[in-house]
């Protein structure tokens, strides 16, 4: 794929009392200006959101230029679908210049869920089982015993995950904790406790895309977006709000999505130098290590003990601190994710940039009910 | 399967054989995929040609966690809340997903034997009916 992520743009994550729209506005505005282009020059915008608004209505703050606006929603990986669809029209032909955003602004608390929209009785929520962080408690739980992995491990992902956030201006929670502070902490759903789980909260991001010739008029340091894949997932996985599970199991729709990812980029996983992935819960980022293929089912406790992924390790990870640092606006984490990526890749990674000249980077987001967008970047 | 004694909440989800409950699935008759509850097509190749099967009313716990805060309505809380397991059980045809009951919570371990239980849930008093898991007892 020859793509390049030719300017990137943040609103910051947490809580404040702007609109979800004048977030995206202020995204993509930054993202504009970061890449030296103007609205006007965008010939194809894609964007998302669950609880923000309609994205192509931004239209009417940004300019009414006609400019075809596809509005994508998948869930958590909302913004890696956003990215394809905006990838998938450079790589067509039918543009030089794309924009994507993503934004939202989420009630605080764990999401409440209707079953009815699942096509589930409401027999499931009366019994109390139409709960997201449940599903997180007893899927981590199986693969930690599936594993022999040690559940203090979610407190050391966690303890990582809130440090680097720390060093990140832009991170919601600036405070580091403890590994002893985020395991003796309330228990939520056992084996997560509440420093384990990351929050729904409010921000927006937006990339400029550009084709190659573009790319090199733009600027000097483009970053190569080398593939974008989505996967649904497959019948027998462990995916939220299922009353009941397959009698087999398959591998889940990133294992998928990632394979595809670095077949499609020639890029190996051994070869990434920094990666961010779905953290909504500090099991989702130990099982998504070895589902994007970046270390065997079970070595995660070697890898997170010998500290390789630390900033300064071997193979950093959430390096802005992830969800769990962040929180997640739904329509924007995914794309925070490859904005991280752009930034380390480039050297602009503010109080928090991993050493040694990084030049290969790899996203992973995960959203209800098993679909999966995985990246890979280039200097 | 004869029709089942339970409240209208619960039709469909469990029917008696011999006065002993179990729930009701969907088998597929082209891939022989069980699920649960009752579905229209088949989940696994989307075949139509579907039938209500009876699922094991026995099983071992293959996954659990606990729920330590309260659900937000629907759910039917008794007041104080008390934390409850929440599990899958594998009947060896699918894994269905239930409360477990009978231990303290926390107790669990993957593996346990469990049968099914049907019977008013809430230690309220309230005779609303919910089906569970307990410990498999010996000789059942």
């Amino acid at each position: 794929m020859d793509v390049a992520i030719v300017g990137v743009g943040l609103h910051p994550f947490g809580r404040f009392p702007t609109s979800a729209r004048d977030m995206a506005t202020f995204a993509v505005r930054a993202a504009l200006a970061d890449a030296g282009v103007t609205w006007n020059q965008i010939g194809f915008a894609a964007g998302g959101s669950r609880d923000g608004g309609h994205a192509d209505a931004l239209v009417k703050d940004l300019g009414l230029t006609g400019t075809p606006f596809m509005s994508v929603y998948n869930g958590c990986a909302t913004g890696g679908s956003s990215l394809l669809a905006g990838a998938n029209a450079i790589a067509a032909g039918m543009t030089d210049l794309v924009m994507v955003v993503g934004f939202d602004k989420h009630e605080r608390g764990a999401f409440g869920s209707d079953p009815a929209l699942y096509g589930i009785g409401p027999w499931y929520a009366e019994m109390g089982m139409m709960v997201t962080t449940q599903f997180f408690g007893m899927k981590i739980q199986r693969y930690l015993a599936q594993y022999d992995l040690d559940p203090r491990l979610l407190a050391e992902i966690s303890a990582k995950a809130l440090r680097n956030g720390a060093r990140n201006p832009q991170a919601w929670r600036g405070t580091a904790l403890s590994v002893d502070e985020i395991a003796n902490a309330d228990m939520v759903n056992d084996p997560l406790t509440k420093y384990m789980f990351c929050s729904p909260s409010e921000g927006a991001a937006a990339i400029i895309l550009a084709s190659p010739d573009k790319a090199k008029q733009l600027r000097q340091d483009p970053v190569w977006l080398r593939a974008v894949e989505f996967r649904t997932r497959k019948y027998g996985t462990f995916e939220v709000f299922s009353p009941s599970l397959a009698a087999v199991t398959t591998p889940a729709a990133t294992e998928f999505a990632a394979k595809a990812a670095f077949e499609q980029s020639g890029v190996a996983p051994a070869d990434i130098d920094v990666a961010q992935l779905q953290d909504t819960e500090a099991g989702a980022e130990l099982m998504h290590l070895a589902e994007s293929g970046l270390c065997e089912h079970g070595e995660q406790g070697d890898l997170i003990m010998s500290g390789a992924l630390e900033i300064d390790g071997r193979l950093p990870v959430n390096t802005d601190g992830g969800c769990i640092a962040n929180g997640e606006p739904i329509g924007a984490s995914g794309l925070r994710q490859v904005i991280e990526c752009a930034l380390q890749l480039q050297g602009r990674a503010v109080g928090r940039q991993v050493p040694g000249d990084p030049q290969a980077a790899f996203t992973q987001v995960y959203g209800a009910p098993g679909v999966s967008t995985c990246t890979v970047l280039t200097r | 399967m004869t029709s089942s004694p339970v409240q209208p909440h619960l039709d469909g989800l469990l029917a008696f054989e011999d006065d002993r409950p179990h729930l009701v699935g969907s088998r597929c008759a082209e891939c022989s995929t069980d699920t649960f509850p009752v579905a229209s097509s088949c989940p696994c190749c989307g075949s139509l040609a579907i039938a209500p099967v009876a699922l094991a009313s026995s099983g071992t716990v293959w996954t659990w966690s606990v729920q330590r805060f309260a659900p937000k309505p629907p759910f039917r809380v008794a007041q104080p809340y008390q934390p409850f397991t929440v599990a899958y059980v594998d009947l060896g045809t699918v894994k269905v997903e239930t409360r477990l009951a009978g231990k303290p919570v926390g107790s669990w371990k993957i593996g346990d034997p469990v049968q099914l239980v049907i019977g008013p849930l809430n230690p309220d008093g309230s005779d609303w009916q919910a089906f569970w898991f307990e410990p498999a007892k010996e000789g059942v």
